[in-house]
Parts: C-alpha cells; structure tokens; sequence
C-alpha cells in the first residue's frame, strides 16, 4: 500500500520533469529541422545555426548583448565579493539582507519602469549604458546570495593559517579567495547569462539604436515570416544557443550546490 | 566592523542609486503633469482598464494553482521518498529552468503548443505562465519539506495516521508558510508578466503587464502607467503579506 503511493508520486514527478524539459528539447528540434514553419519538424539540417554569421542585424545584436553581460557581471560581483567580505563573521540579518531580497522578489517589469521613468527625468540618454545599469540592479543580488556563503565557509582555516605565520595578504590570496573560487565562478556564469538572457529590463531600459540578442529575437518572433532571418526555426536556433548556455550553468551551478548542501549536512 | 560596513557600502549605494531611488521616481511620476491623485484615479476606476486587471487576475491565479499541483508532489517526492543520487537528480531538474529567462521558455512552450493543435490564446498563456512560475513553487515547496523533518511522519504513522493522513495532517500544514510564500511570489510573476502574454497570448494577452506596456512605452501615458505599477505592486505585496499572516495564524493556533 505504502509502496505502491511512493510508485505513483515517482511516476509523477518524472512526468512533470518530461513536462518540463519536452518544450525545450521540441524546440532544439525545431532549430534542425528542414522546415521553416513552427510546429514542422522533419529532416536534419544545421542551416539555420550557419545563417547565423550572415545576419548582420544578429551580429551586432549578439556583441551588445555580450559587452553589456561581461561588464554587469563583472561589476556585480566585485560589488558582492566587497560587501560579503564585510559581512563574512555576521551570523545574524543584516541590513543588506533587508535590502537584497526586494530586487529579486519585485517583478522586473515595476523596476524596468520604474528606472526608466528616473532616468529620463534626469535626462540621462537610454540605450547601452542604461541596459548595463538596469542589469546590474538585479545582478548585484544574485551576485551577493551567491557568493556569500563560500565567503563564510573558510574562517576556520583561515585562523589556522595565521596561526602559523601566514600574513593577511597571504590568507587572503592563498585561502579566502581560493576556497570561495567555485561560489565566485559561480556568480560571474550566472550573472552574465541573466544580464545576456534579460528580455524584459531590457525592453523597457533601451534606447533607439541599441537592441540586444533577446530584444531581437522577440520582436522577430512575434510576427515570424518565411524571410531569412525571421523563420520560427531560425529564431529557434538563436534561442537553442541561448538556453543551452544558460541550462548548462544552471545545472553546474546547482549540482554544485547540492553537492556542499549535501557534504555539510554529513557533519 | 567600521571596516566591514566599508566595504559593504558600494553594493548598498549601487541598489540605493538604481533600485529604491527609482522606486521613488515611479511613486512620484503621477504628480507630473496629470497630477498625483487624478492618475491614480484613473488607474483604479477607469473600465478599460478592469480588463486587463480581470483577465491577469484569472490568469494568474490558474497559473498559480496548476503550478502548484505540478510542483508539489515533486517536491514532497525529492524530499522525502528519494535519497542520494536520485534526489539530487529531481531536485537539480526542477530548479535549473529557473535560471533561463522567461522569453526563452515561451518560445520553446510555443512549439510544444502548436504540436498539440493549441493556439495562442488565453489557454496558452496560462498554460505559459504555469511554466514560467513552476521553478518557483518547487524551490518553495521543496524547502518547506526539507523544514519538515522526515520523523515526524514517522511519528505520526507510529501514532497510527495513514500515509494519507499523516501527509494532510502532519506535513502539509507544516510546510504551508512556504507554500504560501512560493504561491504568492508566484501569483505577482504571473499577474505582472509581459512576455508570455505577448508571445502566447493571441488577442486574449491584455493583461496587466500587456497595460504597463502599452501606457509607458507606446502611449507615453507615464502618470497613469507610474500609478498601475504601484498599484500592481502594493496589491501584490499587500496579498502576500495577508496570506502569511493568515498560515502564520493557522500556525500558532494548532
């Protein structure tokens, strides 16, 4: 009786996992298939993912994306390593646990707007440097959730290392930073495919002129033709590249993390 | 700690620039031109716009609930009927579609949809927004479980409870604060989304994220488009601190 309840929540949550995934291995499908219509899949091909090279308007979409994710990314953990190490020996909640969650609780389409209406009232021009400003709002909370806990991990060594003569910068190059590797790696994968992922902030944050891969790839998709560059399945081969870039990290990041969940619980 | 507060203070000054001081700014912008009061009238009163409220509302909240029945007996599953590998195995391909932005997801839902003959439309989208927000109530409802220790079910089976019993009685309000906490969260993603609605919602999609759109970037009505992101934002908020004070209250009573 007992076994055949657990049988069945088994057998429902491998459904839901299929569920999960279906649409997204449906959709890598639709990037190799011959057809251009979505919904159509039949036959193999890569000339979809080839015409990628050749669509200028791609091109330059895709080194916006990625010049706005390196640097949102890079500033947002800088700004979160800082801020971890300042808070690394507090054990309590702190004031900037009271100010990070907002960030990642409040739907991004009331911030995008809400940075939009500042920024003009400022008359600040919109376009690369608002995107990389309004990316960077959210990154630095990921950032700091991330990285935090492998900043609080080495204490222990690390007053076993002054002990034995090491001095801080020793311990902060040779212990602190190498133990907190994984979480910082981490974070810098992780930001930048939020920032080079973000559709939304970004819609709303951007000037004219200045558009990103997924603001591209939108505004083709939501009247998609028969022309070269806007077919559902070469739009599919776009999006391919993109969630299997973002899936990869993901799933790294959180084997990771279940990993050291997993290898603190035994002590 | 002088140093530590040093050293934290260009993140706080970061988010204090460009997350609450805009936050300011979107609280204000009614008082420009149309004036503070008028526009938050007509945000509230004006009929066309009790569509777009009506239709988010029912979206979001079957969204919100087929979400729910999708994630939790995974999660009750990953935490208390599976170990090791397995476990780690649900838990990690639950959570990693969190990570790809909601505008990827739509695109390959879309797929699947016209696969099984649907459309866009207002099923789509709600069918959209349950996969969007799904991640979410598994994080939810997979720590809500993982909060429960797994002998207490033990304790009440050896109390004479049936599985079934022991999981409405013993577990489930238990892990209900979380619950609540995933399907509020949850609840304001769906209500506010614009991307699923745009991309899967045919002539159905004027939802609440479609009005935001629509007011701030093509109809430069900022007043009013300032004053329905507030709105959304306290009823939101407001919701969710009702329905944890109400589990809360479930809590201490039993």
């Amino acid at each position: 009786m007992r076994l055949d309840g657990r049988l069945v929540l088994k057998a429902y949550t491998y459904i839901v996992i299929a569920l999960t995934y279906a649409p997204l291995i449906l959709l890598a499908l639709q990037s190799v298939s011959e057809s251009p219509l979505i919904g159509v899949l039949e036959g193999f091909t890569l000339k979809w993912y080839l015409q990628i090279p050749g669509d200028a308007r791609a091109r330059e979409a895709l080194l916006n994306s990625f010049f706005v994710a390196i640097l949102s990314a890079g500033i947002s953990v800088v700004l979160a390593v800082l801020a971890a190490i300042a808070y690394r020996r507090v054990r309590t909640v702190t004031f900037l646990d009271l100010i990070i969650y907002p960030p990642l609780i409040l739907p991004d389409i009331v911030e995008a707007i809400a940075l939009l209406i500042m920024l003009t009232s400022i008359k600040a021009p919109l376009g690369f440097y608002s995107v990389l400003i309004g990316h960077t709002a959210f990154n630095v909370a990921y950032a700091y959730i991330i990285v935090s806990p492998s900043l609080k991990g080495g204490l222990g060594v690390e007053e076993a290392a002054r002990t034995l003569g090491a001095s801080p910068l020793q311990v902060l190059f040779k212990i602190t930073l190498p133990l907190a590797a994984p979480g910082i790696v981490s974070a810098l994968a992780l930001t930048f495919l939020l920032s080079f992922t973000d559709f939304i902030k970004t819609l709303f944050t951007t000037g004219p002129g200045f558009e990103t891969l997924p603001l591209m790839v939108w505004n083709r998709a939501r009247r998609p033709g028969l022309g070269e560059y806007s077919s559902y399945s070469y739009l599919a081969s776009l999006a391919t590249i993109m969630i299997a870039s973002s899936i990869l990290v993901a799933l790294a990041y959180t084997i990771y993390l279940s990993r050291r969940g997993g290898s603190r619980a035994k002590h | 700690m002088r140093k530590a507060a040093f050293l934290a203070a260009p993140l706080a000054l970061y988010l204090a620039a460009f997350f609450y001081a805009p936050l300011v700014y979107l609280a204000l912008e009614g008082a420009r031109g149309e004036g503070l009061v008028s526009a938050y009238i007509e945000a509230l009163t004006r009929p066309e716009y009790h569509v777009f409220y009506t239709r988010s509302l029912v979206a979001a909240t079957l969204a919100t609930l087929i979400a729910g029945a999708l994630a939790v007996p995974p999660a009750f599953y990953a935490a208390y009927y599976s170990a090791g590998k397995e476990k780690m195995l649900v838990v990690v391909l639950m959570i990693a579609p969190f990570w790809i932005d909601v505008l990827l997801r739509a695109l390959a839902l879309k797929v699947l949809l016209r696969l099984v003959g649907v459309g866009p439309g207002f099923g789509a989208m709600v069918a959209g927004l349950a996969y969007e927000v799904l991640p979410l109530m598994f994080i939810a409802a997979y720590v809500g479980a993982a909060f429960t220790p797994r002998n207490m079910i033990d304790a009440a089976r050896t109390l004479g409870a049936g599985p079934l019993q022991a999981f409405l009685r013993v577990i489930l309000p238990l892990s209900a604060p979380w619950l609540a906490a995933g399907a509020a969260i949850s609840f304001i993603y769906a209500f506010s989304d614009y991307t699923i609605p745009s991309l899967l919602g045919g002539t159905t999609g004027y939802t609440v994220g479609t009005l935001l759109y629509i007011l701030v970037l093509e109809g430069d009505r900022w007043g009013v488009g300032s004053a329905v992101a507030i709105v959304v934002t306290l009823a939101t908020m407001a919701g969710a601190a009702l329905l944890f004070k109400r589990v809360y209250r479930v809590e201490a009573g039993w």
